[in-house]
């Protein structure tokens, strides 16, 4: 058992694809807006990826996040669609 | 021992945050860092503020967390985000706020009443806790404020975290000194 927790514990992982969307979805949101948002953790090489449960708090925080940006936003990009 | 495995394989881990404590107001000191900020319900008619100022625009990830047990079923704080950028609420929502939205700013807000909790082990305290569900919030430059409430004025403890990077290196923000208040 130990052995297969400390396995878990060095699984490696990588960016979501919803993490994937959702850095695509702020980069073209800045390019429409004129502004920067610093969105580094959830790029393919940022810390969210730097563990197994850092990736599934990421992931899960990238899925609401696109969903509130559909919810409240009216003129999102085309990259932000489902 | 297989029961505790299988648990562990399925429950959601949640990664270290640092640590602080909130009386009735709290300034991150660095909101580029992670946060798990605790506080505690006495009357149930608190408002307990977070500010922080944000250099740039930033992707920050929120959650609220109450530890699992069954004195806590009823007890769901909400907590809304309050900034420049975010859009105005809606009457439904402006009603559900504690106090008055300034002017200028906007509102994201997490009901946290989900019919199914998710919820996660905790590697810190080692608590398991309900989780209203982390959200990813694009938010401008700016001041920002966190505001966590408890509509029904129910009492308790809460935990909000932020963030995604974890630094150790300011310390434990005095929490540990307090360890018996939220952990046992």
């Amino acid at each position: 058992m130990t052995i297969l927790l400390l396995l878990l514990g060095c699984a490696e992982v990588s960016q979501t694809p919803t993490c994937e969307q959702y850095v695509a979805c702020l980069g073209a949101r800045d390019e429409a807006r004129g502004t920067t948002t610093d969105m580094l953790r959830f790029e393919a090489q940022g810390d969210c990826w730097g563990s197994p449960a850092g990736a599934d708090l990421c992931d899960r925080s990238c899925t609401n996040g696109l969903a509130w940006l559909r919810e409240s936003e009216t003129d999102l990009p085309e990259a932000c669609s489902p | 021992m297989r029961l505790l495995l299988v648990l562990l394989l399925l429950v959601p881990l949640a990664p270290a945050h640092q640590p602080a404590e909130v009386q009735s107001e709290f300034e991150v000191p660095n909101p580029t860092i992670s946060y798990a900020v605790n506080g505690r319900f006495t009357s149930g008619d608190e408002v307990f503020t977070l500010h922080m100022e944000l250099d740039r625009g930033f992707a920050l990830p929120f959650e609220l967390l109450i530890e699992k047990r069954a004195a806590n079923e009823d007890h769901r704080p909400m907590y809304a985000v309050v900034g420049p950028g975010l859009p105005a609420p809606s009457d439904e929502v402006r009603a559900l706020l504690p106090r008055e939205l300034p002017e200028g700013v906007g509102v994201f807000i997490d009901r946290n009443d989900d019919a199914e909790r998710l919820v996660i082990f905790e590697s810190v305290m080692r608590r398991y806790y309900w989780s209203s569900d982390t959200t990813a919030l694009a938010l401008d430059p700016g001041a920002h404020e966190v505001w966590v409430w408890s509509p029904e004025g129910t009492t308790g403890d809460f935990v909000i975290g932020l963030g995604v990077e974890e630094d150790f290196s300011e310390g434990t923000g005095g929490l540990f000194s307090n360890w018996r208040t939220y952990a046992y």
